[in-house]
């Protein structure tokens, strides 16, 4: 459904010796329904990546493909929650506003979106916070309020920026639950983007791994663990033991590669 | 602006001093090549300015001559008229003659004199004020009332209760522009760290050290933004002010041009105050630029506070 | 909000911490002892001969003079046709300077291609403006209305392209990612965002408005208005607490403009980082 084919991207800058290759030769393919997690160091592009496939970037070399045709722009029917929740909500809106925000570009009758507005934020578990503003919510509560816009899209593909790397732990277990529940309800094609392998390995159909800039993938393993997922009894699993390690290997050998890459041509700049 | 040329990459050279020297002249390149870049950008703006002014000129030209009119004259007139009448003058003087340097020094005079000590007193009131809470309630429903009496309202009372000009001018522009520099003053001296201010009680800073080297830095943006709206009410007080029972002054040309039905030098004295307007601006922007680029401070907005 | 009490032993704060304490610390009873004090400041001055009583008489016969000016059918005419000259002229600028500041921040080259004209124009005191206009068609209530336009745009223009332009890219890139247009998103998004910033312009505008009105009023030598009530005072020269009084209900009615504005925004911009930190 999702297809990256030699996906790169160079950051130009003013003058030409500090453009940055961010990507190179990026390959992934994604059908529909799967949630792949992508992992990666701080600064390996996983943003650029998502940015690109969210027709939000122009990516310089390579192409990518949402269900046979080529992304130039921003495509239909693709949703995004991010790290910075707070800075997505429109802070003057009340939270039934906000998702409503989200479908009005879909023009559909006035009852339909009230019923998916409704739905979304009960599939969520804020019904009841419908009245109130972001900043009368917690960080948390927040970030729930943009999946439930995201869901309420019903997108053919999510994307997802590290979306709760800015959430205390207890809060993070309970939205990535809601976030496995959800994407197994909808059979929704998820991409996630994060630095934390754990969740990577707990929530992902497959883990690909991403490899310091100028990044590539290094790495596609399947998550063979059972789909019924459980904070607790999932992560004393030893096969989820077996594959976080093996992730955690793959990226600090990578990690190991680029610093002696690096050292020995001092001249190419770096970041 | 010397600019040190990007070397051809001399290989014994490098290989001679070792790898050091190869950096260090990568570095002086890219200094270069962002100078460069700079100056490009700036001659850049500098043309988008000339474009576009010379492109409004030329529309009210057009304009004038299309639908002529005595109270419009187009801009060509207006020019000829400023080089007749002012650009008489010796070059030492920048070839402007006495008349206008007679009514443009008696306005510059005017409105410096009474900006500098609205400036002065705003900021020390400000700094006093700023610090002590409870000054500050004593004081407040003065300052609020005291900075919603539109000065102009006073000039009648002023005219009789000062006889003198000079001094009448410099006591209306003090009234009236002292209330920007003040609020600021206070909102900037209040905004401060308070970690900042009791370091610096800890440290046992003396007062003067305290007051130049830690509150005005601190404060230095929002108390510059108050500046610009000050100088701004001291020019639109003088040019009002010499309205009124003035003798020279760019006010009183101005009125003294209508009076005379003549339009041209009516248009024409709008410009020195235009200039004069857009001077101090640009003057405030620079050193405010400036300063608070060293201190550290990010450049400020083009914002109304 | 705790208040950062200095050490003990500096005589000045000590007289102060004693007044303070004796008004048992309660901000608005200092606010009224304030007023007071100066009151009577000005009254000896006044009965002293400090400030000429000729022209400038005490606040004993300033007050209840400003007091009967309420009653008197011309000054409130006057008043009358000030603040509806102050309102439309505001009106005007208002609806010219969003309309012109949200389509410029939102179109950099155009905002580039524009900034050196506002820039030059800005400085400009309307007030220069005014022999000209008053030659070109007269000086009625009409054309004020248009030089008190012209004169308070400036802040809300600069503070709209300013805000506009600043408009979180978070926020953009996400009304992008669902579907919406520019257009739309300059007015659902980008303008909203805008809405405190574009307040605080309006309310600085509120001020230059009514001040650009009475001097307009003043400085054409017409009758109407607050402006030209006052120059008739003064003209007369008979009546000297009329004129302090006149400066007073000026103040007073500036005084309530501002509160209002600045009470309307704290309750309409409840969201805004700003107050929600202030508040807490």
């Amino acid at each position: 459904m999702l297809t990256l084919d030699t996906l790169a991207h160079t950051y130009r800058s003013r003058d030409r010796r500090r453009d940055h290759l961010a990507l190179d030769g990026v390959k992934l393919t994604m059908s529909a329904g799967e949630m792949v997690c992508l992992v990666g160091p701080s600064g390996c592009g996983k943003t650029t990546l998502l940015r690109a496939v969210a027709g939000l970037l122009r990516p310089t070399g390579g192409t990518i493909t949402l269900d046979g045709q080529p992304v130039t722009g921003v495509p239909d029917g693709v949703a995004m929650i991010a790290q910075n929740y707070a800075n997505t909500l429109l802070p003057w809106r009340t939270t039934t506003a906000n998702i409503a925000f989200g479908l009005r570009p879909q023009h559909l009758p006035r009852a339909e979106r009230r019923e998916r507005v409704a739905a979304a934020l009960a599939a969520v578990g804020l019904a009841d916070a419908g009245h109130k503003h972001p900043w009368q919510l917690s960080g948390g509560m927040q970030q729930r309020v943009a999946i439930a816009r995201a869901i309420a899209c019903r997108p053919r593909l999510l994307l997802a920026d590290e979306p709760f790397a800015s959430v205390d732990a207890q809060t993070r277990a309970d939205l990535e639950d809601l976030l496995l529940r959800v994407q197994r309800e909808h059979h929704m094609t998820v991409l996630l983007v994060t630095h934390d392998i754990d969740e990577a390995v707990y929530l992902g159909h497959r883990v690909a791994v991403l490899g310091p800039p100028p990044s590539s993938i290094i790495a596609d393993l399947p998550i063979d663990l059972p789909a019924d997922r459980d904070q607790i009894s999932t992560r004393e699993n030893p096969q989820f033991v077996a594959l976080r390690t093996e992730v955690a290997r793959l990226i600090r050998t990578s990690g190991q590669e680029a610093t002696t890459r690096n050292a020995a041509a001092p001249q190419r700049t770096g970041a | 602006m010397t600019a040190a040329p990007a070397p051809a990459p001399d290989t014994t050279a490098a290989a001679a001093t070792g790898p050091l020297s190869g950096a260090a002249t990568a570095v002086a390149a890219q200094r270069w090549s962002r100078r460069a870049g700079r100056a490009r950008r700036a001659t850049v703006a500098v043309l988008i300015w000339v474009a576009s002014l010379t492109a409004a000129g030329a529309a009210c030209e057009a304009a004038a001559r299309l639908a002529p009119s005595g109270f419009v004259p187009p801009p060509s007139m207006v020019a000829a008229w400023i080089r007749a009448t002012w650009l008489t003058g010796p070059p030492h003087h920048l070839y402007l003659n006495e008349d206008l340097l007679h009514h443009l020094g008696a306005s510059v005079g005017r409105m410096l004199t009474g900006w500098t000590a609205a400036v002065i007193l705003g900021i020390s009131l400000g700094i006093l004020l700023g610090r002590s809470p409870v000054a500050r309630d004593f004081v407040n429903p003065l300052v609020q009332f005291g900075r919603s009496v539109p000065p102009v309202v006073l000039i009648p009372v002023y005219y009789l209760l000062f006889p003198d000009a000079t001094i009448r001018h410099v006591v209306l522009i003090v009234t009236g522009a002292i209330w920007p520099v003040l609020l600021n003053t206070i909102t900037g001296v209040r905004g401060i760290d308070p970690a900042l201010l009791d370091t610096v009680r800890v440290l046992k800073v003396g007062p003067v050290r305290r007051l130049g080297g830690v509150l005005l830095p601190a404060a230095a943006p929002t108390i510059l933004t108050g500046l610009r709206i000050s100088l701004a009410i001291a020019l639109l007080l003088t040019v009002v002010s010499e309205m009124f029972g003035a003798t020279e002054g760019l006010g009183y040309a101005l009125l003294d041009a209508q009076q005379h039905f003549d339009t041209t030098a009516m248009w024409a004295w709008i410009v020195p105050i235009a200039v004069l307007g857009n001077l101090g601006h640009a003057a405030l922007n620079g050193l405010s630029r400036a300063g608070l680029a060293r201190h550290g401070h990010p450049d400020p907005h083009q914002l109304e506070r | 909000m705790t208040s950062h009490t200095t050490a003990v032993g500096r005589p000045g704060h000590l007289a102060v911490a004693r007044l303070a304490g004796r008004t048992a610390s309660n901000p608005g009873l200092r606010g009224l002892s304030g007023v007071l004090i100066a009151l009577a400041a000005w009254e000896a001055a006044s009965r002293t001969g400090l400030l000429d009583a000729r022209f400038a008489p005490p606040p004993t016969l300033v007050l209840p003079r400003a007091a009967t000016l309420l009653t008197e059918p011309d000054l409130l005419d006057g008043l009358w046709l000030t603040v509806t000259t102050w309102l439309a002229g505001l009106a005007i600028a208002t609806a010219i300077a969003i309309s012109v500041g949200a389509v410029l921040g939102a179109t950099p080259a155009l905002e580039r291609a524009a900034r050196p004209l506002i820039e030059t124009a800005r400085p400009i005191p309307a007030v220069a403006l005014l022999p000209v206009v008053t030659l070109l068609a007269g000086m009625d209530a009409g054309n004020r209305t248009g030089l008190v336009a012209f004169a308070s745009s400036w802040p809300i223009l600069l503070n709209t392209i300013a805000g506009v332009r600043a408009c979180d890219p978070a926020l953009l890139d996400m009304a992008r990612l669902h579907g919406h247009r520019r257009t739309s998103i300059l007015a659902t998004v980008r303008l909203p965002a805008a809405a405190p910033l574009i307040a605080t312009g309006l309310r600085i505008s509120t001020a230059i408005a009514l001040i650009a009105t009475i001097s307009l009023e003043l400085v054409t030598g017409t009758d109407e208005g607050l402006g030209g009530y006052l120059a008739l005072v003064a003209a007369g020269g008979n009546d000297p607490a009329a004129a302090l009084g006149v400066t007073v209900l000026a103040g007073l009615l500036g005084l309530a403009i501002n509160s209002a504005t600045a009470a309307a925004e704290r309750r309409v911009f409840a969201w805004h980082p700003a107050h929600i930190r202030a508040a807490s």
